[in-house]
């Protein structure tokens, strides 16, 4: 998923060129860019870039047009293709989606988590 | 207790269903394909034939006595495959437990599994494996070898190969629980069957239940959760998630099978933790004791376990019949022939009535005790105890 948004972003796909936002062109850059740091800091560079450009594609708007405009429905869709040519079974692309789901899940929780260390809380702050 | 961390405002929108962002898209999609999925379920031809005695889903065929006869030749498989491994050695001589087990079901130290118990006398098992192979002449040479300042080398690849053959006979011991307790499982759902409490605070899925050795699971469909504006942060305590959408499944195994589970647990693990370590497997090496399908390389999927079924099915019923195929294979059998006793779990509690509380408030709330969870209801294990007996005497009768 992120090697395919990485490509389109970076228009590596002769016969599939469709928009990307520029937010997210600016983060597979931004990634791209630390990916051979290995500098001290640079995991935490890459961590960072990382999250960062997660973050870009599943806080993507579809702005009142088609869901196919999301990056991440592209590679859903594109995915789903057997090597045949034919679709996968409905119970496999749901295991993709499950995966999509949790990274998705896991980079939004992340940046909660960021804030809310910003602004001191912990997790049991909200105890009921 | 329940535990909740609320979710900034801002961040609702990226995680919930109604939305334009895209993991609103991706629920859509994939409650549609779910849908479809159940439509493709649905469409497998399924026959009862023979006195509903025998059922043929698809191109495989099962019968209840080819079910029970299953069970008891796996039992036997196990127990050969495991002297064979020991070099003749019988650790169903060896072993014993005591005719009474004990638990602490809401002990939520990690790590812990009823084996800790004193009264259980299974801790003593830890090194027996151990003292039995390297105090053998042939399988100490096969396996290592002291050398003459006392220190054990081991043979690694023999190791290895030991290991491998534990986790096959493993994968035969999953078979074995997976169609001889009531209600198959769901692949990630057995996948991820826990021993030992994790270290991350989720409880162990072996108990001890009524004095019986029970599997405890908890079900949740993602699907149903994702509407909600707040994550819920579960099994913090060993209280289950008292939600309707948790299903907790109790599937008491067999008495005849416990000593064949009991030498998994208390006798292989600990030493093929150990070897886990000398040969450097990394992240295998506490899955050994905290998980029921370690896996060596990397955790055991549905699909390994599903793939497991249906080469003992082939083997021993003649059809080889994945996860899938098994519960169409079971539900077909429990229609059939559906005990009339069994208890049904209350829909209207008289007694709550007139306390004023539901029953979920009853059990939730009052006389709670280690064998009875939060939010389960007592009647709910008890059926479960039942259907277990029943499904057992209906393969085995």
């Amino acid at each position: 998923m992120i090697l395919f948004s990485i490509g389109l972003a970076l228009k590596q796909f002769p016969h599939y060129s469709r928009p990307i936002e520029d937010t997210q062109r600016s983060a597979a850059i931004k990634l791209l860019g630390v990916l051979h740091d290995n500098t001290g800091t640079g995991r935490e560079k890459q961590q960072s870039a990382l999250q960062h450009f997660l973050l870009t594609l599943f806080t993507q708007n579809k702005r009142n047009s088609s869901r196919y405009t999301f990056t991440i429905f592209r590679f859903l869709v594109l995915y789903s293709f057997r090597i045949e040519g034919c679709l996968a079974k409905s119970g496999t692309i749901t295991q993709y989606i499950s995966k999509i789901v949790f990274f998705g899940r896991a980079a939004i929780f992340k940046e909660i988590q960021k804030l809310m260390t910003k602004k001191k809380q912990g997790y049991f702050s909200y105890v009921i | 207790m329940s535990i909740f961390f609320r979710i900034e405002p801002k961040f609702r929108p990226y995680i919930s269903l109604q939305s334009d962002y895209v993991l609103s898209a991706i629920y859509h999609t994939r409650n549609l394909l779910k849908k479809l999925s159940r439509e493709q379920e649905q469409s497998v031809n399924v026959n009862l034939v023979d006195n509903f005695r025998t059922i043929i889903v698809g191109n495989s065929t099962a019968t209840l006595s080819g079910i029970g006869a299953m069970f008891h030749k796996l039992l036997d498989e196990i127990k050969e495959r495991r002297k064979a491994l020991l070099m003749g050695i019988d650790l169903e001589g060896l072993v014993t437990y005591p005719d009474i087990l004990v638990d602490e079901p809401d002990n939520i130290t990690p790590g812990f599994y009823f084996g800790d118990i004193p009264q259980n006398h299974l801790r003593h098992y830890d090194q027996t494996l151990a003292k039995l192979i390297f105090g053998h002449q042939e399988m100490s040479r096969k396996y290592g070898m002291v050398t003459s300042d006392g220190k054990l080398v081991l043979n690694h690849p023999s190791c290895y190969r030991f290991l491998e053959e534990v986790a096959l006979i493993r994968s035969a011991l999953g078979t074995l629980l997976h169609i001889c307790t009531s209600g198959p499982y769901r692949g990630t759902e057995y996948a991820s069957t826990c021993i030992r409490n994790t270290a991350d605070g989720n409880p162990r899925n072996v108990k001890v239940i009524f004095g019986r050795l029970c599997l405890v699971s908890g079900y949740s469909k993602t699907s149903s959760i994702v509407s909600s504006s707040q994550f819920h942060l579960i099994n913090a305590t060993n209280k289950y998630w008292q939600s309707q959408q948790l299903k907790v499944n109790y599937r008491f195994i067999p008495k005849c099978a416990w000593l064949t589970c009991i030498i998994d647990f208390a006798v292989f693990r600990p030493f093929e933790n150990v070897l886990a370590h000398a040969l450097r497997l990394e992240g295998a090496k506490d899955r050994f004791l905290s998980r029921l399908f370690p896996g060596l390389t990397s955790p055991i999927s549905s699909g390994d376990i599903s793939a497991a079924l249906q080469r003992d099915t082939l083997k021993f019923l003649g059809s080889g019949i994945g996860l899938r195929g098994w519960r169409h294979v079971t539900v077909g059998f429990s229609r059939a022939h559906k005990d009339p006793g069994i208890l049904q779990v209350r829909q209207i509690d008289p007694d709550n009535q007139i306390r004023g509380h539901n029953n979920d408030t009853s059990d939730s709330n009052y006389a709670i005790n280690p064998e009875d969870p939060v939010g389960v209801g007592f009647d709910k294990i008890r059926s479960h105890l039942q259907t277990a007996h029943w499904w057992f005497h209906l393969i085995c009768k």
